[in-house]
């Protein structure tokens, strides 16, 4: 260790020097008050030895500048005095000391005395280190964190988001991502645990969430994998509380999940309403695979609807009588509020000015508001504007078949993998969205209409959706016969090739003139539209040709593409 | 007798500064030397703070050399200086004067040992 | 002491009382509380008539209490809960865990 010794009597000063020198450790002297604060600043010594009279500054007074010169610096002063009157000892400690040490000098003690504090000096030193390296390793967390945050489409115009400045400390984290058709999927979650815990299940999370939402796979299947991955990972006890929804722009609705997050809020700018989200399911990384439920709540989109998230940090901000900020407080913002485009800003402004002032609390908030307006739309009629590098090696030519049975319709979304088969002919890539955009509504349509008898008129009331929906699942699970096949055809042209895409169901299709349709007649295309679902129509415009084959249970689309 | 010097304490300070003992000694003697000198120049100029400060400083350093005696007579003249209590100081100071010559030629004897 | 431990008369049931607040500093207390305790115990009981407050990490902690007890063969019971307790235990749906009184 360094020692300062500041005294300015010098046979004291010989004593104590050469005895802290046989201890083992380097000595700085400093004669007067003045120096001992020059020698202090330039040498940093680990403990500080200091006379209380001495010449031009008072023993606690060079206390006093050495403390703030160390700041955080644990540096140990101990005053060397022959005082012995208690308020002037007192005063020393006010000003800083730490010990004392009485003339004449006792070389037990002061040996006992160094000896003590060097330890606590050493373990000081230690801490921090630690902390240091504490530091750094959150600040590298923190990277990550940022980067799982702004990946995906969380910059699209109609979504306003803020993720709390230490969701590397909370867990907080927010995705959003789209299907290939221009569904948009969103997803707030809360891990229990801090810092680099709760970073280690986000990763998996934003990874696996990306991944299956831009392949088209459905919000079910995203969350099973999504909590299968956390179950493995994550040890027991912690776990991600969740909010996801997936906002078909398609087919006009909102899926909702919510598992373990205080409720969000459907706001709707026009009508004023306030539908809740409340949470009925467990946390991501609980339950096992075959425990996991997938039991959504379903609303029909309206245009001026608005999705609000947040995790509970709004919720649990506290004032200065420790009172709560509260769910009332914040429904209380929406009712209040006379401009769609501020409720955002609303909401903080609220909490903020609730909130202790200048306390920590005032700006840990986790917070995303997604709009139905301003959703961006893909352009379905052209290919991506970026030309992916296509290797021209691949499937050229070829027949493939795929067939479901009750048993797997009732569990397996087939899009997915449907898609996968027919991006083994590389050129078709560039046309990923178009093409899963047809499939997914030829399949629904085969699954809804034709098998379980869904009506899309039922779809047009408020309670219709909600009906729809637990139609569906109901007379899904009781299914007991059917089945749905794709045909695949593609064929290589000179410029570059002809997709042909046939759905079949075994429902009895609906009564269709024979021959091939032009929804011409009124007849036709009301028929063809009560069946089909508005859907139909988009995909007339995609392909080159659409026909029903009688009796109106199997569709073929034919579907040409160049090289680009 | 009197105990003038505790020559345990001096016997482990023997030990502790080894060949440095001498320097300890002189360095001492001639610290001495100038305090007593600012006592006497703070008595007649009447600066009791300083004739204070100077006796508190011989107070320490003598106790350290195991000059119990002469530690407790410096106590005596800081107190009264704080104190107020002039009158005796004169005396005080004359007491301290040969209580020093004393133990600096026991000190010295020491040393050379 | 914020975690308490007591046994039913038959020595079966594992009683676990919690004063204050429930959170992470109880930690290594509540843990201690139930590995401590023989493993033959049929059910465990998480008294929290005297918690003021529950956090996340208290929610962790009931689930390795559950694990300890056997996992989905487990039997463990959250009782004498108040408002604010039940709330956060409604909302994470543990009742779908934990028989809650």
């Amino acid at each position: 260790m360094r020692l300062l010794i500041a005294e300015d009597t010098p046979s004291d000063r010989l004593i104590l020097a050469n005895l802290i020198k046989r201890l083992g450790h380097e000595v700085i002297l400093a004669i007067d008050g003045k120096e001992a604060v020059e020698q202090f600043i330039e040498h940093r010594p680990d403990i500080v030895l200091l006379d209380v009279m001495m010449p031009y500054k008072h023993g606690t007074q060079v206390a006093r500048e050495i403390r703030q010169i160390a700041g955080e610096d644990l540096v140990p002063i101990i005053f060397l005095t022959s005082l012995n009157e208690a308020s002037d000892l007192a005063a020393c400690l006010e000003a800083g000391g730490d010990d004392f040490l009485s003339k004449p000098y006792n070389t037990v003690i002061i040996k006992a005395k160094i000896m003590a504090f060097s330890r606590m000096r050493r373990l000081h030193k230690e801490i921090q280190g630690q902390r240091e390296h504490l530091v750094q390793e959150q600040i590298a967390a923190k990277g990550i964190f940022d980067k799982i945050a702004h990946y995906g489409v969380l910059n699209s115009p109609n979504i306003r988001y803020l993720i709390s400045p230490k969701a590397i400390f909370n867990g907080d984290v927010v995705l959003a991502a789209r299907h290939p058709n221009g569904d948009l999927l969103v997803l707030l979650g809360d891990f229990t645990g801090h810092g680099l815990p709760a970073a280690i299940g986000a990763l998996p999370l934003a990874e696996v969430f990306h991944g299956m939402v831009s392949k088209g796979f459905a919000l079910e299947d995203v969350l099973r994998e999504v909590n299968s991955k956390l179950k493995s990972i994550l040890p027991v006890g912690v776990f991600c509380c969740a909010t996801a929804a997936h906002l078909g722009f398609r087919n006009r609705s909102i899926e909702v999940w919510a598992g373990g997050l205080p409720e969000g809020v459907i706001y709707n700018t026009q009508t004023k309403l306030i539908k809740k989200i409340h949470s009925q399911h467990l946390p991501l990384g609980i339950l096992s695979a075959a425990q996991f439920k997938y039991q959504p709540v379903y609303f029909e989109m309206d245009d001026n609807d608005v999705i609000y998230l947040w995790s509970d940090g709004i919720i649990e901000t506290v004032n200065a009588e420790q009172e709560m900020f509260g769910f009332e407080r914040l429904l209380n913002v929406f009712t209040q509020s006379s401009n769609p485009n501020t409720v955002f800003d609303e909401i903080l402004q609220h909490v903020e000015d609730f909130a202790v002032q200048g306390s920590e609390q005032a700006d840990d908030h986790t917070l995303i508001e997604v709009k139905m307006q301003d959703a961006p739309s893909l352009a379905l009629q052209h290919a991506l504007l970026v030309k992916p590098k296509v290797a021209h090696r691949g499937l050229a030519d070829c027949v493939m078949s795929c067939e479901l049975g009750v048993e797997s319709l009732k569990t397996f979304d087939p899009v997915p993998l449907v898609t996968h088969l027919i991006f083994q002919v590389t050129g078709l890539k560039p046309y990923v969205n178009t093409l899963n955009t047809i499939l997914a509504e030829l399949y629904s349509n085969a699954l809804e209409h034709g098998l379980l008898h869904l009506d899309s008129v039922l779809k047009n009331s408020a309670q219709g959706f909600a009906k729809y929906y637990a139609l569906r699942h109901e007379r899904l699970n009781a299914l007991d016969e059917g089945y749905i096949r794709f045909d695949i055809k593609h064929q290589p042209t000179e410029i570059g090739g002809k997709l042909t895409l046939q759905v079949t169901d075994s429902g009895r299709g609906f009564q269709l003139a024979q021959r091939q349709v032009t929804p011409a007649s009124e007849t036709n295309h009301n028929s063809l539209i009560n069946y089909h679902g508005r859907g139909i129509r988009l995909i007339e415009t995609l392909c080159q040709r659409l026909e029903f084959i009688a009796p109106g249970n199997s569709v073929i689309v034919e579907f040409d593409w160049q090289w680009l | 007798m009197t105990v003038h010097i505790d020559n345990e304490q001096l016997a482990e300070l023997k030990e502790v500064l080894e060949d440095e003992f001498g320097i300890l000694i002189s360095t001492y003697l001639a610290d001495a030397k100038l305090r007593l000198q600012l006592i006497e120049q703070g008595l007649q100029n009447q600066d009791y703070e300083a004739v204070r400060l100077a006796a508190h400083s011989l107070k320490g350093a003598s106790a350290n050399l195991g000059a119990l005696i002469l530690a407790k007579l410096c106590e005596k003249l800081e107190h009264d200086c704080k104190i107020g209590q002039h009158n005796e100081l004169r005396c005080s100071v004359g007491i301290i004067t040969e209580e020093l010559k004393l133990i600096s030629q026991e000190l010295i004897s020491i040393s050379n040992a | 002491m914020a975690v308490l431990t007591a046994s039913s008369a038959d020595g079966k049931e594992l009683i676990i009382k919690i004063k204050g607040r429930f959170d992470f500093s109880t930690h290594q207390e509540f843990r201690n509380a139930y590995e401590q305790a023989p493993l033959e115990m049929s059910c465990y009981v998480v008294d929290l008539k005297d918690a003021t407050y529950l956090d996340s990490s208290a929610l962790g902690m009931l689930l390795l209490l559950r694990d300890h007890a056997g996992g989905d063969s487990s039997q463990v019971k959250i009782v004498n809960c108040n408002a604010d307790v039940k709330k956060i235990l409604t909302i994470s749906n543990f009742e779908q865990l934990f028989t809650i009184v």
